[in-house]
């Protein structure tokens, strides 16, 4: 009995001491929208096309688990239409591709209040 | 405080406005000083207090508002007084607007308890430690209606746990203000005060009355470790689930200010309220003992020696909620009546020994 | 007159972009996001949106962190109704945002704009807290334009879909939700 009321006052100092101790140390917040956080290499953010390099085999509509991808052909013309929807960001489709037509930026920052700005249509412009 | 009486009284009587005027008015200054005091003081609390966490976990806490995040409070008051006030259907109407006003107002009235300075005092009862305990346990009223008229269950369990805590936080805490009492010959806060200038600050014979005092009052405040009635994780959020706006702003307000006037009184009554270290002035080291403002700059001094070992206290309590998890609502009351309950009685005995010694 | 407008709509606007509280509702894993976003690394504490409400009579914004399935959606609702005024919805992950991988599902409501109003959409799967932190300044860039002349529209906007036709809440092409469930259309 009174050893395990002792125990429990040796635990609440060295708990509380401990917190104490850290009030000492600086803070490690990354002050976000002023300094940027290192991304690893191999982040997987939004996508990047290269349609000249798109052979229109849609090996990725294949493979996408969500169906988000959909690759239109029209002659020598390819666009590729994102649904951000539904995509999950595993990177099968840049994996998968032969030509390596897709790739993948380090970019995250996809917040918008617009629900049509979620799909994203690449490949339309230059073709022109 | 009779300074500003005779200045009032004299005021009037310049104007041929009688006494009796002045007297059932002058009320009015000390609770628009305590309104404004309770005001600035809160909102500087909430803010020491997400700062403080924020250090303890090593983060930087509200840091965009305002200069290094000083407005932080500010923009959550005009939020709060700003947003939608929610009457449920199927509360009790009167009860449900009158319960945040019924927990705020005796806290309001406990400031006016708290000797500031020698001269500071707004109400100088000469029972005011055994007053202040009774008032003290008044707001319990406030929450148990507010968990009644929300027509909620998780707000009647609430206000339910908060009475059994406070019935099983006072005895101990009565024990250890009859202690100090003792020690002090007094039941009046400012001649508790003015007994430890002659000898030593109470917290040296009575350290475990201290330590149960501070156990038991952050029960009173439904603070952590002892914030069962508005347990997160169990009570949604306890006997304020239904209040929304301004009524919830003052349930948050009276928290608060709870929390500073506790402290206060701790410091009131065990560290030596607003009596120096060493009993020398600063102001009187400094201007020497001619000076001719002395007197007045000591009142001002000694508000803030109560200020700064107030802040201690606080920056303790804080550091409590920052280290220790709730406790079950079993442990709570273990606590109390098999811990703190014997060891006050036992604490009481062995300062009524010490009188005792003291006087022969 | 319009100097006041502006001047109240500043006042107002700057309390309310600074102190959004946010409700603590997470239904899947993008709910663990949320929960670091809050910790010492990326502290949102530091735009005053640390203080995570349980009770929704005292939220601003409800960050729907997750799939909601049509089983959830009338708890979703309610608690959506629950919020006092100003409310502000995110759809946080791609499944509050349009049912993300499981849009062919049977049980998961596809985005949860079909349900409640949404004012941030935050896609990913899911969303690193910084983004989420992201997705809060862009909602506060939105809450600093508001007006108090347009403070009708804005409460219309944001009660519309709770507006019920007879015993239906809300009424989709697939699924409808009155006061007992949800019904499924054929």
């Amino acid at each position: 009995m009174m050893r395990d009321i002792l125990f429990h006052i040796k635990s609440l100092i060295a708990g509380h001491f401990t917190v104490f101790k850290h009030s000492f140390k600086p803070a490690v917040t990354v002050e976000y929208p002023d300094e940027k956080p290192i991304i690893p290499d191999r982040f997987r953010g939004k996508h990047t096309f290269d349609e000249n390099a798109c052979i229109g085999c849609k090996t990725c509509m294949r493979v996408c688990p969500a169906s988000a991808v959909e690759i239109f052909k029209d002659g020598n013309k390819k666009t590729i239409l994102f649904d951000y929807k539904k995509c999950i960001f595993c990177g099968n489709c840049k994996y998968y591709c032969p030509k390596s037509a897709i790739g993948m930026s380090k970019q995250y920052e996809l917040a918008t209040d617009k629900v049509e700005d979620l799909k994203i249509e690449m490949g339309k412009k230059d073709n022109e | 405080m009779n300074y500003l009486y005779f200045l009032y009284i004299q005021f009037l009587d310049k104007y041929g406005i009688p006494e009796i005027f002045g007297d059932i008015t002058f009320p009015i200054f000390p609770f628009c000083i305590i309104a404004a005091a309770i005001i600035l003081v809160v909102l500087f609390l909430v803010l020491f207090e997400r700062r403080i966490l924020a250090v303890f976990t090593q983060r930087k806490g509200p840091n965009r508002v305002g200069f290094n995040g000083v407005l932080q409070t500010t923009a959550d008051a005009i939020k709060l007084l700003c947003k939608q006030n929610i009457n449920p259907v199927g509360v009790d109407r009167f009860l449900f607007n009158a319960a945040p006003i019924l927990v705020f107002v005796p806290i309001m009235v406990l400031w006016g308890l708290i000797p500031y300075s020698s001269e500071f005092v707004f109400m100088n009862f000469s029972t005011s430690a055994i007053l202040y305990t009774a008032i003290a346990a008044l707001p319990v009223i406030g929450l148990i209606l507010a968990g009644y008229a929300s027509n909620n269950k998780y707000s009647l369990m609430g206000g339910i746990r908060a009475a059994a805590q406070i019935i099983s936080y006072e005895l101990p805490i009565m024990f250890v203000l009859l202690s100090v009492a003792a020690l002090a010959s007094s039941v009046n806060l400012k001649d508790i005060i003015s007994a430890q200038i002659s000898s030593v600050w109470f917290i040296v014979p009575c350290f475990a009355g201290f330590i149960i005092m501070f156990i038991c009052s952050i029960a009173e405040m439904n603070r952590c470790p002892f914030d069962l009635p508005e347990a997160e994780s169990e009570l949604v959020a306890g006997y304020n689930v239904e209040y929304s706006g301004m009524r919830f702003a003052l349930f948050f307000l009276g928290e608060y200010a709870s929390l500073f006037v506790m402290c206060a009184f701790m410091a009131t009554i065990f560290l030596g309220g607003y009596l120096p270290i060493g009993n020398k002035y600063i102001s009187e080291l400094i201007f020497g003992s001619n000076f001719q403002f002395l007197q007045l700059l000591i009142y001002f001094e000694q508000v803030i020696w109560l200020l700064v070992k107030t802040f201690i206290l606080v920056y303790l309590v804080m550091l409590v909620r920052a280290t220790l998890p709730r406790l079950n609502s079993q442990g709570l009351m273990l606590l109390s009546w098999k811990f703190l309950f014997p060891l006050s009685i036992v604490n009481f005995a062995l300062i009524m020994v010490i009188k005792y010694l003291m006087v022969v | 007159m319009n100097v006041i407008v502006t001047a109240i709509d500043y006042f107002l606007n700057w309390g309310r972009s600074n102190s959004v509280w946010p409700l603590t509702f997470a239904t899947s894993c993008c709910g663990i996001e949320m929960m670091q976003s809050t910790a010492s690394n990326y502290d949102m504490a530091r735009f005053g949106s640390e203080v995570f409400r349980a009770s929704p009579r005292q939220a601003d914004l409800l960050i729907c962190a997750g799939t909601i399935t049509h089983k959830m959606a009338p708890a979703l609702l309610k608690l959506y109704g629950q919020i006092a005024e100003p409310k502000y919805v995110i759809a946080m992950g791609a499944c509050a945002c349009g049912g993300g991988m499981f849009s062919d599902s049977y049980s998961v409501v596809n985005g949860i704009d079909k349900i409640i109003p949404v004012d941030i959409y935050l896609p990913m799967c899911p969303p690193k807290p910084e983004a989420l932190i992201d997705a809060l300044m862009k909602l506060q860039k939105n809450i600093r334009k508001e007006s108090i002349l347009n403070r009708a529209n804005f409460v219309s906007k944001h009660t519309s879909y709770l507006k019920h036709d007879g015993e239906i809440l809300v009424s989709d092409d697939d699924f409808q939700i009155n006061y007992l469930g949800v019904e499924k259309n054929d």
